[in-house]
Formats: C-alpha cells, structure tokens, sequence
C-alpha cells in the first residue's frame, strides 16, 4: 500500500520561478526511500508537502491516506509525518531533554497521563534512555539528532523524513543515527524518507529517487540507480566511490566483471581477480 | 605571518558552576600557505579553537600570535585582524542576516575603504567563485535559498574581504558532491595564490585531498598531528581518536588484509587508483 502518493507535484515560492515542475514520488508502507539531487533541485521543497510545512500548489499528493490539498488536513498531515533537520543545535525549544520531548506531545493534546511513558518509550526507542533530564546543548551531535528523532518518535507518526540528519556529525554520530534509522526500517512500522548528499547512506535505501531542477528524474533499486554513472552524472551526481574506482580500472584495461556498489563488495572484486 | 597558539586554554563560563574547559593547553604553528586540516569527535574543541584564531574567544590561559604580535594585547588592531583573517562559520544560516545576496556579500567590505564600484566588483567576483552568477543571485533573500545555497552564499561572504588566512568550519556539509569537488578546488587555487587555510571538517577523504598538515584533536588536547599520510598510516589509532580515516586509506587496509598490499601512503582516490592500475594492468599481475 502506498503511504506517499505524490504526482506532477508544482510549487512555486513566488517570483514566478519554479522550484517544483510536475515532481512525482511513491513510497510503500515500510520501506526506506532516500532523496538524492544536487543543493537547491527541490529535495526540501518536496518534502515539506508530506507534512503540510507546504501548501500544495498543484498537482495529487496523498500521505497517510490523507488528501494534501485539504486544508483541514494540515494539522493531522504534521503529526502523520515527522521531520528530522540537518542542524542538531536549533530543533530544541526546552533546556531538559524530557521537556523537550514532553513539548511535542502537549502541543498535540496528548493526555497528560500518558506523556511520561511516552516520552521513556521514544527515549528508549533511539538508545538515549538515562538522558531524560540532560540538557539538549550539551550532547554531542550524533546525541542531539537522536533526541530531535526521539521527539519525533514521541508523537507516532506514520512516516518520518530525515532532510541531511547526518551533515554535520562526527563518524561515530554518523554511525549512531544511520543505526537508529536501519532500525526504525527493520521494524516495518514506518515509512522513511531519507534526503541525502552522501551517495553511500542511500546504498541502505529500499529504493533511490533522483531529482534535478524540481522534478523527479529516476528511481529504482540502490543497485541499479547508483552504479549507473552516466545517470548521476546526468542529474549532477557523483557516483560513489567503488563505482568511480571500478570504471576507472576498467578504463585502464583491468578485466573486472561486477560492478560493486559497497566498499566491501569493490574489495572482494579486486581480491577474486587478484 | 606565522600563526601561532601558545599553551592555549579555554574555559567557557569561567568561574561559574557551569565551566566547561574546551581546549587544554594546545599549541600550534601554522606557517604561512599552509592547509591545516582540523579533526576530532564532536565536543573536542573544533569550534572552540577557531574561534581563537579569529579572535572571537580570549584565551583563559595562553596567548594567540599572529606575526609575533598577541592578538589580544590592548593595543592590537581589532579591525585590522579581522580583515587579515577570515572565518566561515559552522552553521552559516548564523552568518546570513541582509535582506539580499548581494548586501550579504558585501557586509565583510564596510570597513574596507573601497569605492561602490570596487565592493560590487570583489562580490560578483566572490559569488562567481562559489558558482553562482552575480544578476541571478544578487537580488534573491538569503533567507530563500536551499541549505546548499546558504553555505555558498556564506563563503562568498568571506571570499569578498580577500583575507591572509582563511578559517572554514565544516565547509562541507550540505554540499552536494560536485560542490565538495568545486570547494575543495577553490582552496586549491587560494592556497596557491598565497592564502593560508585553516580547515574543519569531519571528511577525512576531503582533508586527504587538500591538507597540507593534520591536526587531531581529542577532549580538547591536540592527539596526533602530521601529514595525511602519517595520521591516517594507523587505522587503528585513528579510530580510537574517533576519527576516519580516508576511504581510499580504508580500502586499502581491507585490501592489504585479504593478501592484496597497498601502501598505507595511498590515502587519495588518485594515490589508491594507481597503486591498483600498477598491480592490475597488464605486465604488473603476479
Ligand atoms: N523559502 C523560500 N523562498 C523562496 N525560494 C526558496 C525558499 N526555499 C527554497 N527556495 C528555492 O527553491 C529551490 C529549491 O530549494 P530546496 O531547499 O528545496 O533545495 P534542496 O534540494 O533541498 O537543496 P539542498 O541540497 O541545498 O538542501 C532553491 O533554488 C531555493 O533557492
Ligand atoms: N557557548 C558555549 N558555552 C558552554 N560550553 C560550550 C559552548 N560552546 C562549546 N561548548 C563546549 O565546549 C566543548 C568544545 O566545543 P566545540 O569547540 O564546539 O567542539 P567541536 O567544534 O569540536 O564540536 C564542548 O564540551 C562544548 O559542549
Ligand atoms: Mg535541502
Ligand atoms: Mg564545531
């Protein structure tokens, strides 16, 4: 069943200029699909319809059931789908990480009875439990987004959005919040949708969507869309790495047959024809 | 112009129940044209020691050098510091503040002494260097633009006041992979004009690339510093400083471990694809 059903989706900002031009994407119930395009084609832009952050301009966009151009629709749309942001300093409105956690849910008439649990629950759900009464400024990067993503979590929406989540961590914070959402995808419960500038995070999406100039240009399997060079290279795109590696090899007269797509998988070609 | 921290620390709310000590007694000589690349775990004082240099932040113990000269003596010329050395901040939406590009570009400039006709020319050229077109950008509130955008807008910012020294803190976040490609050959070409760089990021195989010098830091102290190569030799100890190493020095520690050897020196995409193209093309297979 698909939970986003998005299509010829335009917007434009105003000034004329369109930011989106007939943009189409689908995501089943479940599944994980990641975002890649080069800054300013429209991933954001996009993505802020899911959750009615944007008022959809033209075009058929359903989420959760729920029909986007209605406006009555705005309220439950934003609870529906949660958004995690690139910044891991200003998505906090409390000094206390529970308060914080507990803001979300009061703002959405969670009784009052139920939010404690809640908030345990969600703290729980990213590994950050024994940090209720810490102060979200004073965790580290891969901590703070894991809070952001808990208070997200808190209000049980259906879909979750990660808009570049890991830019500005540190290896290990990188690691920390790629393992939460592997996670959250392993559950099946919800559905993900990852916007990303590192080719090798959208090696664990279900599915890849390409975008260039406001629309929507490719999509399929990892596999298929990110050893596909020419195709990146067509939407501004850099291939990852081991495919860059393998076709420069080849290029070279080196004999390798797969193509790999993962640091492991262009070791064990170069090992085999070794 | 040699740049210098002397037994440099820093201590945020000094005094309160709130200190926090960011930085213990770290010191550092950074010579004219040079890239320095500055690593560490979140919270090691990245940030922190920047800021130093940019004179933002006085040492609580120690003193910042620049020609010989204590940067926070009484008598030291604040304005003329901060036209010599330039700094792009970490979140550059805190940069961001006029009402259109072009204005934004051309704040550093205030104090500059140019004529109207000089200003527009350094921020056309400014914003052409970070890829965007003056009459297309211009006008545009930087409030408008894509998280991308913003970055470049902000380095453009920095760009227009033409300092000495350069500082970028996580340059590279948020830039799509052929704007990484497009930064990393800008401080290419200021280095070789003469501008010394000072650069923070968590991208190893960026700094590989561009890095004169490494500078690793850990819990506020500096743990290991040197040349790409010699930093990111032991993959092991690099990891337990919480850093990465390259992904082409990853690769070939894999490599070297499944009977494969590659130098540990290979630690660019180019260094690791020629070792592979002697071992591989014809005439270098066993
Ligand atoms: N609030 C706004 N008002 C006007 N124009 C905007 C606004 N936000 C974004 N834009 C413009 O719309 C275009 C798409 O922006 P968007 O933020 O969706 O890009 P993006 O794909 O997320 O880029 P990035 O990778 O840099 O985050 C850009 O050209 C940007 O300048
Ligand atoms: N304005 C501030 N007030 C109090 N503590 C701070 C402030 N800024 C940073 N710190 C603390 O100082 C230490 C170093 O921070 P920072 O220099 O920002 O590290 P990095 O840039 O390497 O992530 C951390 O423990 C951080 O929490
Ligand atoms: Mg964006
Ligand atoms: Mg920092």
């Amino acid at each position: 069943m698909a939970v986003i059903k998005g299509r010829d989706i335009s917007f434009s900002y105003g000034s004329g200029k369109k930011t989106l031009d007939h943009a189409s994407i689908r995501a089943e119930a479940g599944e994980l699909i990641a975002l890649l395009g080069c800054n300013g084609c429209g991933k954001s832009t996009l993505v802020r319809h899911l959750n009615a952050l944007l008022p959809l301009q033209k075009g058929e966009l359903r989420v959760a059931g729920l029909d986007a151009r209605a406006q009555a629709n705005c309220w439950r749309l934003r609870r529906q789908c949660g958004m995690v942001f690139q910044n891991p300093d200003n998505q906090f409105v409390s000094s206390v990480v529970e308060e914080d956690i507990a803001f979300g849910l009061e703002n959405y008439e969670t009784p009052e009875e139920e939010i404690p649990t809640r908030v345990r629950a969600a703290l729980a759900a990213v590994g950050m439990s024994g940090f209720e009464k810490r102060a979200p400024h004073l965790l580290s990067g891969g901590q703070k987004q894991r809070v952001a993503l808990a208070g997200v979590l808190a209000l049980n929406p259906d879909i979750i959005v990660f808009d570049e989540v890991t830019a500005m961590l540190d290896p290990q914070g990188r690691r920390e919040v790629l393992g939460i959402i592997d996670r959250l995808r392993a559950g099946g419960k919800k559905t993900l949708v990852m916007i990303t500038h590192y080719v090798e995070e959208a090696v664990m999406a279900d599915r890849v969507y390409l975008m260039a100039g406001g629309n929507v240009t490719a999509q399929g399997s990892p596999r298929d869309i990110l050893t596909d060079a020419a195709l990146l290279a067509q939407n501004g795109l850099l291939a990852p790495l081991p495919v860059r590696m393998y076709e420069d090899l080849k290029a070279a007269g080196v004999p390798l047959e797969r193509c790999p797509l993962t640091n492991e998988e262009l070791v064990e070609e170069l090992c085999r024809f070794a | 112009m040699p740049f210098c921290l002397e037994e440099v620390s820093f201590t945020y709310a000094a005094g309160t129940p709130l200190a926090v000590q960011a930085l213990r007694g770290v010191s550092l000589r950074m010579e004219a044209g040079e890239v320095l690349g500055v690593m560490g775990h979140t919270g090691c004082g990245k940030s922190t020691l920047i800021q130093l240099l940019a004179g933002l932040l006085v040492p609580t113990h120690g003193r910042v050098l620049l020609d010989g000269q204590d940067i926070n003596a009484p008598g030291c010329d604040r304005a003329a510091l901060r036209a010599r050395v330039g700094l792009v901040f970490q979140y550059p939406e805190c940069q961001l503040f006029e009402i259109t590009v072009a204005k934004d570009v051309t704040f550093g400039l205030k104090h500059s002494g140019l004529s109207p006709a000089q200003k527009e020319e350094r921020v056309r050229a400014a914003l052409e260097t970070v890829g965007f077109s003056y009459e297309r950008m211009g006008a545009q509130s930087p409030l408008a633009l894509s998280g991308g955008e913003k970055r470049r807008v902000a380095i453009a910012g920095v760009l227009a006041a033409r300092p000495e020294i350069l500082i970028f803190d996580e340059p590279i976040a948020g830039l799509d992979p052929m704007g990484r490609e497009r930064f990393l050959a800008l401080v290419r070409r200021l280095n070789a004009q003469g501008t010394s760089i000072v650069l923070v990021s968590h991208n190893a195989d960026a700094l590989a690339q561009c890095a004169d010098r490494l500078l690793v830091l850990k819990d506020g102290c500096v743990a290991l510093e040197g040349t790409a190569e010699q930093v990111f030799a032991d993959v092991e100890a690099a990891r337990r400083l919480q850093v990465d190493v390259s992904t082409p020095r990853a690769l070939g520690q894999m490599l070297t471990q499944r009977g494969v050897a590659v130098p540990a020196g290979a630690v660019t995409y180019e260094g690791l694809l020629s070792v592979l193209k002697e071992r591989f093309c014809a005439g270098g297979n066993p």
